[in-house]
């Protein structure tokens, strides 16, 4: 034990010595930094498109506060609209005919949404609230924003408003059908409620009010308007007050709404609409049946997936912290990869290898020592890329990361510590580490070259991983399970009540690959025999072949 | 009571493919001997060092080292012993001291006041702490031959040693080796090109050719041997009819000689002194003699004598 305690020490001493080390970890925290960065740039160039969050600047080229010029824009618009608007609908008879033929007119119709435009924003600098419009964003699709719910009320008010006013005109120049009057009543109704809402700031009552327009929005579609109204069900429940986004919530609730009519049909669907599913086994509907004590746990506690929501606002189908995770476990792969893939190559070649064999240790110690002291090298690049996401996200997404983790076993929903679940991420995440380890140190002891070990390992993890990817679009079938890159991404086999695109496992970081229909035990084996093959491998080509 | 040998081996072959490298080789090393082990190139002599330092496994045979058994003990058998293969190659990016540091951990009660004794020993002080990859070839071998004593083996085995040493650093490792085998009773086993300098360095020497061992003997003795002969350098003016005539006059007399030709002109025979006339009358009537040297006999001329490293005549 004390010579194998010397070697590591030795090969540990040898590794940190590398300037290769310290440049491919300091890659590794400057790429996941930087792609970061990058994905933060994308999400505000995206949300710049969309209106959806605007920087304003002064004459003299000062930021100016978002609420405050957005309450300027809103006055000026409101002082403009109440002097042109007048000049405009001055050219017409109460008919709406133009009274003189001009060059230059306005739609009628047009005038009069304009209308029913002026009267919500003067509502809006009534209540002082931001303004939802075409010229005018608010923060209420950034999640990551202060959520004021009465935003939302304009969003509705803006098309009433308009129906009603057209409506009511209508009405002054002719007779309305009986669908027509009913809209009518209808519209008017909503808008008083609207009104109440604005005034009492109740989001119940807002809720309520949303319930109330089912009718309107779905028609004939009784299973569309129970779907919706099951949701602001939940959603007054989950968030009485208004005080979080909704947007934040309703993934969730969604989740809930696909597992519950999953359940009901015993067929597992895809999405909360349903339409082609697979059946359920017993297994898949306990599975099922405790993601949703983790969704409405999650619901309960207030535990809700920033990211997955951002995500799905801005339209980008990965979050930036998952970008991050990938680049960075992809750097620390490559780093270990080229690690063990020099490390008996390299000795062998330049010959340094020889005063290990002088000594009086038997090669499977030496081995051992190589694997234990670059084991311990990719845990540390774990813990380090670990620490480093952690940084880049709460500087640069500043999301709800330290979230515990929601899992369900017997029907009954636990949390696992912030801390302790990112340990056992940690921990799980290092057995397709290792397999990796494992399978070039072997390359590096059969071909005992270098470059070429270095580069079919390399090879074969970024290979693998792309047929892994390729392989999650076609029909799985039981056989599959036996492929080894459907295994790598064993953190989200065993994560797998993490909300899908937030938390992954560094594996499937790299991976990207979903989980597949293995289970977790089965995958962890699979990886145990896939170590135990390229470890023996290794230790039978070190310890039995001729060093010439 | 100590042991004769401490370094064994008994009827070690090794193959590589279909072709063996080393048939049959058995020899001993004692405490306090230099033992020169010998061989033209590609003859068996590195593939025996390596196999006793672990890097070949022997196909068949037996390697004791201090009475241990190399495959059976591998540990207790290595643990005295000490050694260069080839060339010393060390970590290049650390110093000449970390390197030796590196290597003091592998053994036990190695204490760092023996890494300043051993640096001293081969005269590295002023560069011991720079980086290996600003050292010659001298220095390295210098190095190495540090690291293999760091441990003070009872057998050190040296693989051409004097490699990339200038003559002074020769003839200090010559003095370090003698003084460790016969002073502190060390066992040395040295391969080298330079018959010279093994004269001068080893008690014994083993003749290796094509994979077997041709003899082990004292090299007073094996100079004796050769001393029934004297050598003589023979300027001449048609080299090639010279050794047409002196094939048919061995095969005439019966009585072998041994020639080397180094240039066009120049032969150089080992024969009783009895038939120098004869010889030299027959080659100046034939082929034009220009001169005649005689030489002393050297561990050059005995190694060419029993390996037949010119062209053996008869």
């Amino acid at each position: 034990m004390h010579k194998i305690l010397s070697l590591y020490r030795n090969e540990l001493d040898k590794i940190f010595h590398r300037l290769t080390t310290w440049l491919l970890l300091g890659a590794m925290v400057l790429g996941t930094f930087a792609m970061g960065g990058l994905m933060r740039a994308v999400t505000a160039l995206v949300e710049s498109r969309m209106g959806m969050t605007s920087q304003y600047y002064d004459a003299d080229g000062n930021l100016v506060d978002e609420a405050v010029e957005h309450r300027r824009m809103l006055e000026e618009a409101v002082a403009a609209e109440r002097i042109n608007l007048p000049l405009e609908l001055a050219k017409y008879d109460d008919e709406g005919n133009l009274k003189d033929m001009e060059s230059s007119y306005a739609d009628y119709g047009s005038l009069i949404w304009r209308q029913a435009d002026l009267a919500v924003m003067e509502l809006c600098l009534e209540h002082d609230i931001d303004y939802y419009g075409s010229n005018f964003s608010s923060g209420m699709f950034d999640p990551t924003q202060a959520y004021d719910f009465r935003t939302e009320i304009t969003t509705v008010m803006q098309p009433i408003a308009q129906q009603l006013y057209s409506l009511e005109f209508a009405a002054r120049t002719g007779e309305l059908t009986p669908g027509d009057q009913a809209t009518l009543f209808l519209a008017r109704r909503m808008m008083q409620l609207c009104e109440e809402a604005l005034t009492d700031g109740d989001y119940s009552d807002w809720l309520d009010l949303q319930i109330t327009s089912l009718p309107i929005l779905y028609g004939n579609d009784a299973e569309g308007q129970e779907t919706m109204r099951k949701q602001y069900e939940m959603l007054k429940q989950a968030n009485p007050e208004g005080k979080t986004n909704p947007l934040l919530i309703l993934p969730t609730i969604q989740e809930i709404g696909r597992l519950e009519r999953s359940l009901q049909d015993d067929v597992e669907y895809s999405d909360q609409s349903g339409g082609n599913g697979v059946p359920l086994t017993d297994a898949k509907r306990t599975d099922l049946q405790n993601q949703l004590v983790v969704a409405n746990y999650r619901l309960e506690q207030g535990y809700f997936s920033v990211g997955q929501t951002l995500a799905a606002a801005i339209g980008v189908s990965i979050g930036g912290y998952t970008v991050m995770k990938q680049t960075g476990a992809a750097l620390l792969a490559v780093f270990v990869l080229i690690l063990a893939g020099s490390t008996v190559a390299q000795e062998i070649s330049t010959g340094s290898i020889k005063a290990l064999i002088i000594a009086p240790v038997r090669r499977r110690k030496i081995l051992t020592a190589k694997i234990a002291a670059i084991a311990t090298t990719a845990l540390g690049g774990s813990l380090l890329l670990l620490l480093t996401l952690l940084g880049a996200d709460a500087l640069l997404f500043r999301d709800e990361f330290s979230q515990p983790y929601i899992y369900a076993t017997h029907g009954q929903a636990h949390a696992l510590p912030f801390a302790a679940y990112r340990a056992a991420e940690i921990a799980v995440d290092f057995l397709p580490l290792l397999c990796w380890l494992l399978f070039a140190l072997m390359l590096s002891t059969l071909l005992r070259h270098t470059a070429a070990a270095v580069g079919v390992s390399l090879g074969g993890y970024f290979l693998g991983n792309t047929l892994g990817q390729i392989l999650q679009l076609l029909p799985q079938s039981w056989a599959m399970r036996f492929l080894p890159m459907q295994h790598f991404n064993l953190s989200g086999a065993v994560f797998h009540f993490a909300p899908s695109g937030d938390v992954q496992g560094l594996s499937s970081a790299v991976t990207g690959i979903a989980s597949s229909t293995a289970s977790a035990a089965f995958s962890a084996c699979y990886l145990a025999v896939l170590v135990l093959c390229f470890g023996w491998t290794a230790y039978d080509s070190f310890c039995r072949k001729d060093l010439k | 009571m100590e042991r004769e040998s401490v370094l064994e081996i008994e009827n070690l072959s090794k193959a590589f493919g279909k072709r063996w490298v080393v048939q049959g080789v058995s020899l001993a090393v004692r405490p306090g001997e230099v033992f020169g082990f010998l061989g033209p190139n590609g003859a068996g002599k590195t593939t025996v060092i390596k196999m006793i330092m672990g890097f070949l496994t022997p196909d068949s045979g037996r390697i004791l080292l201090n009475g241990f058994d190399r495959e059976k003990q591998y540990e207790k058998a290595m643990e005295r012993i000490g050694g260069i293969v080839e060339n010393p190659e060390m970590y290049k990016e650390f110093s000449g001291r970390r390197n030796l540091e590196l290597y003091a951990r592998l053994h036990k009660g190695v204490a760092p006041a023996r890494i300043d004794e051993v640096v001293r020993l081969v005269g590295m002080e002023q560069r011991i702490e720079d980086k290996v990859k600003k050292y010659s070839l001298g220095m390295k071998q210098r190095l190495g031959v540090a690291q293999a004593l760091l441990h003070k083996p009872n057998i050190l085995i040296l693989d051409e040693p004097t490699n990339g040493l200038d003559p002074a650093g020769i003839r200090e490792l010559r003095d370090i080796l003698k003084t460790l085998a016969h002073e502190q009773q060390v066992a040395v086993m040295v391969s080298s090109h330079m018959l010279a300098e093994m004269e001068l360095m080893c008690d014994r020497v083993g003749i290796i050719e094509n994979g077997v061992l041709r003899g082990v003997m004292d090299v007073s003795e094996l100079l004796h041997e050769v001393a029934g002969q004297e050598v003589f350098i023979y300027e001449l003016d048609n080299v090639p009819k010279a050794l047409t005539l002196l094939h048919t006059y061995s095969a005439g007399e019966g009585q072998p000689c041994v020639v080397q030709t180094h240039d066009e002109r120049t032969v150089t025979l080992a024969l009783p002194r009895a038939q120098l006339p004869a010889v030299s009358r027959l080659l100046a009537a034939e082929t034009g003699l220009l001169g005649l040297h005689a030489k002393q006999n050297t561990l050059e001329d005995a190694f060419i004598h029993i390996t037949g490293g010119g062209t053996p005549i008869a």
